[in-house]
């Protein structure tokens, strides 16, 4: 029986415990917090270890889903957390000020895990504020070098996590071997 | 972007005397570095209120009911209101600029709103702008649903999640031609078709014509009107899926051809305005029409023998994903590959590599490689946008392509890829993930031996083959 262990990281406020709670197939576990700094204007609360899902493939393979908190102040976390893991899901909130500075920002913590493994981005909140668009990611990213999945994503859509999650796990290995 | 390049923030203070305002903006100016600067009041974007001042609540209601400014209120106890910024005193340098920042967003937020409330349909959206900061929301919930929101999120086409196709689904969903069997590889020279012979093309020309003029243009095809919003990047149809569908397929003859024409629409009638749900993102609406125009067969201004390249992924989320679209994704992200060769290294119909390409080559995505670079060998200069290093992914994945920019016999052993198997070409296109170091392979035979999955990555992925990922794509479809 295999397992593999997949990470979602991005900003306070992104989606990553709807997302691995839409996702999941047991309840998430989630070391939620009531928001005492800044991070209250936003919600009342926020992920401060880890949020935990695992979904389960036939023949009894499971994929462990970890969330990372994400305030910087608990980036002691991150390394943790992406020991053994096979791909990180980048998700990015379009009504931040700055969505590309959270991109780059991420992208550059988790360089050497990317570069290890793959990334796949996620944008959420595209319905509230649809500037920057999915293009203009590309833009940025081509401009950094890489070309992972970008898609517009609703965290709350299992299909849409779904197919973010299968799109770093294709881009990992498209199936050749079949 | 660090605050240095930003502009200072317009403030204005409230509920100081003549000292307290003079160190006040002091402070701005000094240990804030200019993150803001002190205006007058009609000038300033924020607000700055000393909620300990006799007369701080009313203010605090005043501002709050009056002004949609952020306001940041400096306080010796926590504040009950809900939607300012809260800075405990004695005031920190740090805290005062965390503030200052989380206003610069709510007011980025909110001038973005205002610019897409201006382009957009505008009755609705000027009517909810002049609401009011309601008091149960904070700020930035309040800024966000009224601007952007109400006429975006009913929007619902443009938003609606992707539509997963399997093989069984295909036929009935996107169609076929009769009398040719797109599989059969003797019938590929007459499986191609030409866009402008149909809907698509016409509707692709408009885009264009609408993108280069930046003016909202009605496409007139004698069908449903169609009006394309460039600076949205959206389409208005007045026509469900299944219409559009049977409408794409029809051959656009020479007789209807000519009867299309195109132009401005000057004023936007206030039906199209009310029929959100009728707006489409643009790449959405021709990924489908593609599909469906195409039925299995690819674009004639494709040359079948020579490997195309994919620029970048499509948004899957909010397009018609046809059968194994993203594993024809991944693969071309990873080298360029001519569409036979898709089928046969996929192991699957080429009717899905077809329908895929037309719809990815009519948004644009689909590139030719040159003859010249149709193999790997410049791979990675290509796709990654520089050489390949003496070691790790990029060079494995070069390497595993069979290309490598550099001979793999000039790189050391214990940097070197280590190809597990080698057994045949198809394994060349491998991605790096099955390469590992020897070192590595040594440092960690126990854990992989005894399947934890806290194994490097390349053990891991080594593992997680074509079956894993099938399994999870028939989970969750």
């Amino acid at each position: 029986m295999s397992h593999y262990k997949i990470i979602f990281t991005g900003p306070v406020g992104a989606g990553k415990t709807t997302a691995i709670e839409s996702i999941s197939d047991i309840a998430p576990i989630k070391t939620d917090a009531s928001a005492s700094d800044m991070t209250k204007t936003k919600k009342s609360s926020t992920t401060v270890a880890m949020d935990y899902g695992i979904m389960n493939l036939t023949g009894g393979e499971k994929i462990h889903l970890y969330g990372t908190p994400g305030q910087e102040r608990f980036d002691f976390m991150w390394d943790i957390l992406t020991t053994g893991g096979i791909g990180l899901i980048l998700l990015l909130d379009n009504t931040r000020a700055d969505p590309f500075q959270d991109m780059k920002f991420f992208l550059d913590s988790f360089q050497k895990f990317i570069a290890e493994t793959n990334v796949a981005i996620g944008v959420t909140q595209m319905d509230l504020s649809n500037k920057p668009t999915i293009n203009d990611y590309h833009s940025q990213l081509r401009a950094m070098g890489i070309k992972p999945p970008v898609f517009s994503v609703d965290a709350r859509v299992k299909n849409d996590v779904s197919l973010l999650v299968q799109s770093l796990l294709y881009s990992l290995d498209p199936g050749i071997e079949a | 972007m660090s605050d240095k390049c930003k502009s200072p923030l317009k403030t204005a203070l409230h509920g100081m005397d003549e000292r307290a305002y003079k160190m006040m903006a002091m402070y701005l100016q000094g240990p804030c570095k200019e993150a803001a600067v002190v205006v007058e009041d009609l000038k300033a974007e924020i607000d700055i209120i000393d909620a300990d001042s006799v007369k701080a609540k009313t203010l605090l209601e005043q501002r709050l009911t009056e002004s949609a400014r952020p306001i940041i209120a400096l306080s010796l106890q926590e504040l009950t209101f809900e939607n300012i910024l809260y800075v405990k005193k004695p005031v920190k340098t740090s805290d005062l600029l965390f503030a200052l920042s989380e206003a610069r967003a709510i007011l980025s937020v909110k001038k973005k709103s205002d610019n897409q409330v201006n382009t957009c349909t505008q009755n609705t959206a000027s009517r909810q702008s002049q609401n009011p900061v309601t008091k149960p929301e904070s700020l930035l919930d309040t800024v966000k649903k009224q601007a952007t929101n109400t006429d975006e999120q009913k929007k619902t086409s443009k938003h609606q999640t992707a539509m997963q196709l399997d093989e069984g689904k295909f036929n009935a969903f996107i169609g076929s031609v009769p009398g040719l069997d797109v599989n059969d590889p003797k019938q590929f020279p007459d499986a191609a078709y030409n866009p402008k012979d149909y809907f698509q093309g016409y509707v692709q020309s408009a885009l264009m014509v609408a993108e280069a003029k930046k003016q909202v243009m009605r496409l007139n095809s004698g069908w449903k009107p169609l009006i394309i919003f460039p600076h949205n990047h959206e389409i208005w149809l007045d026509a469900d899926d299944k219409q559009l569908r049977a409408f794409a397929g029809v051959g656009m003859n020479k007789i209807s051809g000519p009867g299309m024409t195109l132009t401005p629409e000057e004023s936007i009638a206030a039906s199209v305005q009310e029929s959100l749900e009728k707006f489409h993102d643009q790449d959405a609406f021709l990924w489908k029409l593609a599909a469906w125009t195409s039925k299995g067969r690819y674009p004639g201004a494709l040359d079948i023998n020579r490997p195309v390249f994919l620029k970048h992924w499509p948004n899957f989320t909010r397009l018609v994903v046809t059968p194994h679209a993203l594993r024809i994704s991944a693969l071309l992200m990873a080298s360029p590959r001519t569409l036979p060769e898709i089928a046969e290294v996929l192991k699957i119909k080429p009717q899905y590599v077809f329908v895929f390409i037309s719809s990815a080559y009519a948004l644009g995505l689909i590139g030719q490689a040159k003859r010249e670079a149709s193999g790997s060998r410049y791979f990675c200069e290509s796709f990654y946008g520089h050489p390949c290093p003496t070691s790790g992914k990029s060079y494995a994945t070069a390497n595993a392509c069979g290309c490598p920019s550099r001979p793999a016999s000039f790189v050391g052993y214990p940097a070197r890829g280590i190809q597990h198997h080698s057994r045949n070409d198809s394994t060349r296109c491998r991605k790096a993930c099955i390469f590992t170091t020897q070192k590595a392979l040594r440092e960690n035979t126990c854990a992989i031996a005894s399947g934890d999955y806290s194994t490097p990555v390349s053990q891991r992925m080594k593992s997680f083959n074509h079956q894993s990922s099938k399994k999870l794509s028939n989970r969750v479809c």
